[in-house]
């Protein structure tokens, strides 16, 4: 079955000076796929995201993400996506609902549609509890699970989770896959993450970056085949290691 | 009209941490009650309430300098302004959406320090009002101001450029001194900055000689007109800047 393609790079580079962060990536996303781009820390995964996100632009090639270059439409990219960036991002002095009321604003959504978005969101992320707490006040899973109910209240076609559970407990870690599981297939997500057995419990396929470059894509099974390793951690250090 | 969401967000981060606030309305209205002592006992022209109060007005609306580029700062180094780099918001829509609340809030500034100036002897009269459109130029000068220094400067930075103005702008403008006292070199740069002339323009108004306000206000105008444009060609970078 042919799946409709929500994000294409076409040899994505990205330089600084004599330094490739981003190293001529090309691949491709289906709609409602969860893609996790994992490497070592430098490896160019944030870059690579900040480029996709239309946040900075490549030095090199291209990616066309829901049918539009990240180079010459921008905004209208930016209408259909939405991001969990690695720190938090939240503003500290509004509540929980005045920071989700506040993005669907910002995506002009109308005043009775941002009521009934915000409620539904606050539910489904299960933040009842504390929706009239100030965001400065809230645990750090909770203010991680606050961060992707600001990502998903535009009911975006691509989301980008650059690392969502750093620093949470396992707890909070498993609340938060169980959100992102149920995201699978109506969204796409493209994932970050330094935690291997997560990206192995959610991912459809993996890309794992190395120095800049796609080193090797697909699913994890494939992966583990290729590498002939029992587990994502192990596969992954395999061919960091081949590279040294 | 997204901005209005993200200026009620600017807005309530302002008021919800009130200490800065209350600081730039006390101030003035200390200095002013100081300064009416003085006036009492030494007949200092410059002293007396017409004269002072509002130059002690201006000095408390350019605290709104460093409101606003310690917001901006702070939103930079919380990534906040990263992942509404992300939203379809355009430059000119952050612009407008910190400066907005300002309005309200320079208003309530002025509002105090006429209120102590009516106490130590302001004549309550028609051009109490003249002299509160006297301050609008100022307003968007000192908001502009606050919106360049945060896109442009970090938190650290922000208190002593801030400073700078607010300081700075309070000796070259003459607040609380004749400007002729400092001496040609002085006070040729004086008059070529924008304070001076929003405390001539106010300081008219409030005596009632409207007629020659305009060239001071339209110099406020030029300097508000030519940071806007900075403003928006900062921003436009920022937000097309690998630096985020």
């Amino acid at each position: 079955m042919n799946k409709t393609i929500a994000i294409q790079t076409r040899n994505l580079t990205k330089k600084y000076g004599n330094l490739t962060v981003v190293d001529d990536v090309s691949f491709s996303v289906a709609e409602g796929e969860l893609f996790s781009v994992l490497g070592l820390n430098g490896a160019g995964k944030t870059t690579i995201i900040k480029m996709l996100s239309c946040l900075i632009e490549p030095t090199g090639g291209d990616a066309i993400v829901l049918g539009n270059s990240i180079l010459k439409n921008p905004y209208k990219i930016k209408q259909d996506i939405n991001v969990s960036p690695q720190e938090t991002a939240i503003a500290p002095n509004l509540s929980v609902y005045e920071n989700i009321e506040m993005i669907a604003g910002i995506y002009d959504f109308g005043k009775t549609e941002i009521a009934e978005k915000t409620e539904a969101i606050i539910k489904r992320l299960k933040l009842e509890e504390v929706k009239n707490k100030k965001a400065k006040k809230l645990s750090g899973g909770m203010q991680r699970r606050l961060s992707i109910a600001m990502a998903l209240i535009t009911e975006p076609k691509v989301i980008f989770l650059d690392e969502p559970t750093l620093g949470l407990d396992v707890l909070a870690r498993r609340e938060l896959w169980s959100i992102i599981k149920a995201m699978k297939g109506k969204t796409t997500i493209i994932l970050t993450t330094h935690y291997m057995e997560e990206s192995e419990a959610l991912s459809d396929r993996v890309a794992v970056i190395i120095k800049g470059k796609v080193n090797m894509i697909g699913a994890v099974d494939e992966l583990l085949q290729k590498t002939k390793t029992n587990k994502l951690e192990d596969a992954f250090v395999a061919l960091n290691e081949d590279k040294q | 009209m997204k901005y209005l969401y993200f200026a009620s967000r600017n807005r309530k981060e302002i008021i919800r941490d009130p200490l800065a606030l209350i600081f730039s309305i006390l101030m003035p209205i200390a200095f002013i009650l100081f300064f009416s002592v003085i006036a009492k006992n030494a007949p200092i022209e410059m002293f007396k309430p017409i004269s002072i109060v509002p130059g002690l007005t201006i000095f408390g609306l350019s605290f709104i300098t460093m409101f606003l580029g310690s917001l901006i700062a702070k939103d930079k180094s919380t990534s906040f302004l990263s992942r509404l780099f992300v939203s379809p918001l355009k430059p000119k829509d952050f612009i407008f959406g910190y400066i907005l609340p300002m309005i309200p809030i320079a208003f309530l500034i002025a509002l105090c320090c006429t209120l102590a100036g009516i106490a130590v002897g302001v004549p309550f009269s028609i051009n109490i009002l003249f002299v509160f459109l006297s301050y609008i130029p100022y307003i968007f000068l000192a908001s502009v101001t606050g919106v360049l220094f945060g896109i442009i400067f970090n938190e650290s930075q922000i208190v002593g450029f801030g400073n700078l103005f607010v300081i700075g702008g309070a000796l070259l403008g003459g607040m609380w001194m004749d400007i002729t006292a400092l001496g040609g070199t002085f006070k040729a740069i004086a008059v070529s900055l924008p304070f001076y002339h929003a405390v001539k323009a106010s300081r008219l108004a409030l005596s009632g000689e409207t007629a020659g306000i305009w060239e001071h206000i339209g110099v406020v105008g030029i300097y508000v007109l030519v940071l806007f444009v900075l403003a928006v060609i900062f921003f436009d970078r920022k937000l097309k800047s690998d630096n985020k």
